[in-house]
């Protein structure tokens, strides 16, 4: 089976780099980026399939990098991460073009379902 | 209390929640990576493989001890800013104000890459006020300078000495002024004439109408 390349984008460096160790053990090869500006540099370099993105981030916001993503890669999908009580931004998200959006703290079986759904894996092929 | 202090509550909950929030999610996959490593673990692992898993999991509650002290931290502070609201009249001192509105608007400078900090003076000043709307007042004018300025590199919260009154100077640094100026001058602060007559305090220029920056004074 092909491996599945993920970006995960959130300032916290602590929660991306637990992520990306615990999708590893996975079989999933997640890369990760603290910085906005950097994680679009990023996308052009390495090409990730799908992109977890955090939208409360300093600088260049969630939201902006979205909008770059959808204008220069708009094939990749993006999940949003809120850490917001309320889904508006993550509405807001989904109607620039973000495949959906989770809630932190997010449990790790739904963060990779919703990986398979955004590469349209068929069900029985889901790591 | 004025609608736009109420607002400024919400938002400043909404910004300790949102990082508590961050805090517990750092501390659920931490835990959740420990958990993997033990699931993932075979018996049969190299004395290098154990070490690494060993070292992984140190890391991981390391990580988990961190964040709960700095999830402690922000309730801590926030649980002081809610008790704020006890009593109409307090006593509290010119340092302990500076430090608390750095505290409740760090988050919002940080988005905006603008470094917030308080400049607390040796010796520090008691006074009677009523705590809760003059944190709000300060942080509105911080809050202003946070959506206005958004070239500026620093802001600078510090009690200024003064014999008769209490003065706090909120200071901008790193912003040149050149393309905005019309926006950040001295007559478009927020309107907060009500709050200030509460208070007893008036808004002053630092230095020229066109400094950005001002104090904020207290007469006693």
């Amino acid at each position: 089976m092909k491996q599945w390349k993920v970006l995960l984008i959130d300032d916290e460096d602590e929660f991306v780099t637990t992520l990306a160790e615990r999708l590893e053990l996975r079989g999933i090869h997640a890369l990760t980026e603290t910085d906005g500006q950097e994680a679009l540099a990023r996308i052009k370099t390495d090409k990730p399939q799908v992109v977890v993105l955090d939208i409360m981030m300093p600088g260049v916001n969630g939201l902006d990098v979205l909008r770059h993503i959808k204008r220069s890669h708009p094939g990749i999908p993006v999940i949003l991460l809120t850490g917001r009580g309320t889904t508006s931004e993550g509405v807001e998200g989904m109607r620039m073009g973000a495949f959906d959006f989770m809630m932190k703290p997010v449990k790790i079986e739904d963060l990779i379902s919703k990986l398979s759904d955004a590469l349209e894996i068929p069900k029985n092929q889901k790591k | 209390m004025e609608q736009k202090e109420i607002a400024l509550i919400g938002k400043i909950a909404a910004g300790m929640t949102h990082d508590m929030k961050n805090v517990l999610a750092i501390i659920n996959e931490s835990a959740g990576l420990i958990q993997d490593i033990f699931a993932y673990s075979s018996k049969n692992a190299n004395p290098v493989d154990k070490m690494d898993k060993m070292d992984k999991v140190e890391r991981a509650l390391n990580s988990v001890k961190k964040q709960i002290d700095r999830g402690a931290d922000i309730m801590t502070k926030f649980n002081r800013f809610a008790h704020s609201m006890d009593e109409p009249v307090s006593q509290v001192t010119a340092n302990e104000i500076v430090e608390q509105v750095v505290f409740l608007m760090h988050r919002f400078a940080g988005q905006k890459q603008i470094e917030l900090i308080a400049k607390p003076r040796r010796r520090d000043k008691n006074f009677s006020t009523n705590p809760i709307r003059l944190l709000l007042a300060i942080c509105m004018y911080v809050d202003y300078y946070l959506s206005e300025l958004s070239e500026a590199k620093k802001i600078i919260l510090m009690p200024i000495k003064s014999s008769k009154e209490i003065v706090f100077g909120i200071v901008i640094k790193g912003y040149s002024g050149k393309e905005k100026n019309d926006r950040v001058s001295f007559a478009e602060l927020p309107e907060m004439g009500d709050t200030l007559n509460f208070l007893n305090a008036g808004i002053h220029p630092l230095k020229s109408p066109d400094q950005p920056g001002v104090k904020f004074v207290i007469s006693e």
